[in-house]
């Protein structure tokens, strides 16, 4: 489960004026369960991925994943364990290939045997349909792709939290609409709690349950 | 290891510029490699000149002053120049002198040496004199260890020298070009110099002659001993040249420069401490000479060392320039590799590697190309320091483990120049990383 209880964030842009990125977001999500996060540019959606992500601990309030405080991980271990990122520019290393990059997180932590690496790549890659693309580099791939290899790195350390941050920004709808179908399944496989945020609102229909943030406020 | 190979990956994306970095080291790395290599080379040279012709036991005997420019000014030596104030001094080094030496307990030999700086010589067959001539009285053979070789004449090579006997030179037999197999009768002639700085003729040699036969030719190496004749026959010359009635009245007047006093097998130390308390006189052990140039060469060593150093400098301000660009390159990716779980310490690791290995790569170029230039380089040293009467077969003395030394210091270099950068890659904000273009 993912509870988010009054989560405020304000930025100090110089002496008397504060930004209010967010103010009070309570919320919770049970485990498998996917929701949409949906907010129009400066709404407070990449303040709070940022937040949830571990990249940013400065914020009032609590948030709760699986039955921890994400203040009592460790920021590192709770990025490459807890929590997977997609994110909308897919943000692939160039030089490294296909299974490299989705390797990556488990390069910086989680201790697996190679079998268990060989098996959950071997997983990833035949979900996600690059099983061919192993070793390409992503240059040699489409967004479509390229998003999909996002997804698999995102997965590889079996977080209890998926979080997307527009994950379709960069394709064209259809190939959209098949990452989101991507992300339900595996969602529901891998019993993730999947947080999609998105200013798309056919991407939020798809996706089930949505909640609109405007001006850092839930509404 | 997953770190390390991507820490590698990032480094030989940038091929070029990380070869170039590495240059700075590889410079560096040739500098300090051929001034230690060349330094110690030039230490052993002189080491194994001196110890192939001088015996652990044999220690020089001057009389006190002559030769104490030449002394190391450690502390040891201050004490010992204290301990001699007491000491009596001798003006004269004549054969009471010699006995008393000689009849010490741990006295094995003492040979006088006398040096006749006044007279010029000349081969009979030319009009010339030789340059440069060095003559010297000293009881010797053919096989004394002095040489480094020795041609026979009419001389057994365990014969000594008699009367009206020398040895000449290689450098002169080389000077005239004088055909050594046909040297049976040649006859040197010594007549006084001419004024020069190392010569005030006085009126009353003006017009004398000596004639002496050439019974083998000596190869003096590094000493430039031209003329060698028994120290009976130089009192002789030096005796009538200088206007003394017998040979005695000369050594009693004016004594001999220099003696050669061999000790007893692991007595040096204390007939040198009788040599120079108990008689007055200034004694040089081999060891005094050995650290005399083990004192000299390290001195150069460290002096050059530290020009070495700024070169090293300048290769690390190298390295740190190109890390610092390369975490401008590579900003998003930290942002990146953060936000998937890398610590900050990882993120240090992994720009810390890239400065080792730049290094890494720097030393290895730089041990290569030392190893190569000195294998090329040492016949040719070799041979003009063999031209130059030294004994040597090889010059640089290059160790394995010099060498890992070296290497293991360029990566330690490259890892201390990218401290500050890595650091700095390790603190980036992953949310500002992401954002940067």
């Amino acid at each position: 489960m993912v509870s988010i209880k009054n989560l405020s964030k304000t930025y100090k842009m110089g002496k008397d004026n504060d930004v209010h990125a967010l103010r009070d977001v309570s919320f919770s999500i049970a485990d498998s369960e996917a929701i949409a996060l949906v907010g129009s540019s400066g709404s407070g959606k990449s303040t709070f991925l940022n937040i949830l992500g571990g990249l940013d601990s400065d914020y009032e309030g609590e948030i709760i994943v699986g039955d921890k405080n994400i203040k009592e991980y460790n920021s590192d271990i709770y990025r490459r364990n807890v929590v997977g990122t997609i994110f909308q520019q897919f943000y692939l290393i160039p030089k490294l290939t296909v299974e490299e990059n989705i390797l990556l997180p488990i390069y910086f932590g989680k201790q697996l045997s190679k079998n268990e690496i060989e098996g959950r790549i071997d997983y990833l890659l035949r979900k996600v349909g690059l099983t061919d693309r192993r070793k390409h580099k992503p240059s040699e791939l489409s967004g479509g792709q390229a998003q999909r290899v996002a997804i698999a790195r995102a997965l590889v350390a079996k977080p209890q939290l998926l979080l997307a941050d527009e994950p379709t920004g960069n394709l064209d709808s259809k190939t959209g609409l098949e990452i989101i179908d991507l992300l339900k399944e595996l969602n529901k496989e891998e019993g993730t709690t999947l947080i999609v945020v998105t200013h798309d609102v056919d991407v939020a229909k798809s996706i089930g349950k949505k909640i609109m943030l405007r001006d850092g406020k839930i509404v | 290891m997953k770190i390390v190979k991507y820490a590698y990956d990032i480094v030989f994306r940038r091929k070029l510029r990380t070869f170039l970095t590495s240059l700075g080291i590889t410079i560096s790395v040739i500098l300090l490699s051929f001034i230690i290599f060349g330094m110690k080379g030039l230490e052993n040279t002189l080491v194994y000149e001196f110890t192939s012709r001088f015996k652990p036991n044999d220690i020089t005997v001057m009389k006190d002053g002559q030769f104490s420019q030449f002394l190391p000014s450690d502390e040891e030596n201050k004490e010992e120049v204290t301990s001699n104030e007491n000491a009596p001094k001798v003006e004269v080094i004549d054969d009471d002198v010699v006995n008393k030496i000689r009849n010490y307990e741990y006295t094995e030999k003492v040979s006088p040496i006398m040096l006749i700086l006044s007279l010029d010589i000349y081969v009979e067959t030319n009009e010339n004199p030789y340059p440069n001539g060095n003559i010297i009285g000293y009881d010797t053979k053919g096989s004394d260890s002095l040489f480094v070789d020795y041609i026979e004449i009419t001389k057994d090579k365990d014969k000594e020298l008699e009367m009206g006997e020398v040895f000449i030179g290689k450098t002169v037999v080389d000077y005239y070009k004088l055909d050594t197999e046909n040297l049976s009768d040649l006859k040197i002639i010594l007549k006084p110099s001419r004024s020069s700085i190392m010569s005030n003729p006085s009126k009353t040699v003006v017009g004398k002659e000596y004639v002496l036969n050439v019974v083998g030719i000596v190869d003096t190496g590094q000493d430039r001993n031209s003329l060698i004749m028994s120290i009976e026959q130089s009192k002789a010359i030096l005796a009538d040249l200088g206007g003394f009635a017998t040979s005695d009245e000369l050594v009693k007047e004016i004594g001999y420069q220099q003696l050669m006093v061999t000790a007893k097998e692991g007595k040096v130390n204390d007939l040198k401490k009788f040599i120079e308390d108990e008689i007055g006189l200034t004694a040089f052990a081999s060891d005094d000479f050995l650290s005399f140039i083990k004192i000299i060469t390290d001195a150069i060593t460290f002096a050059l060392i530290m020009f070495g150093i700024v070169s090293s400098v300048v290769a690390g301000i190298g390295i740190i320039n190109t890390m610092v660009m390369s975490i401008y390159e590579q900003t998003k990716e930290i942002g990146i590799i953060k936000a998937i779980g890398a610590s900050n310490i990882q993120v240090l690791i992994i720009f810390l590697i890239q400065a080792g290995t730049i290094g890494l790569i720097g030393g290895i170029m730089g041990v290569a190309v030392v190893l190569a230039g000195t294998k090329f380089a040492d016949p040719y040293i070799v041979e003009i320091l063999q031209e130059q009467g030294f004994l040597l077969n090889k010059f640089f003395i290059v160790e394995a483990q010099t060498v890992g030394i070296i290497v293991l210091s360029s990566v330690l270099l490259g890892i201390l120049a990218g401290l500050y950068p890595a650091y700095r890659a390790g603190r980036l904000d992953p949310v500002k990383a992401l954002r940067y273009e």
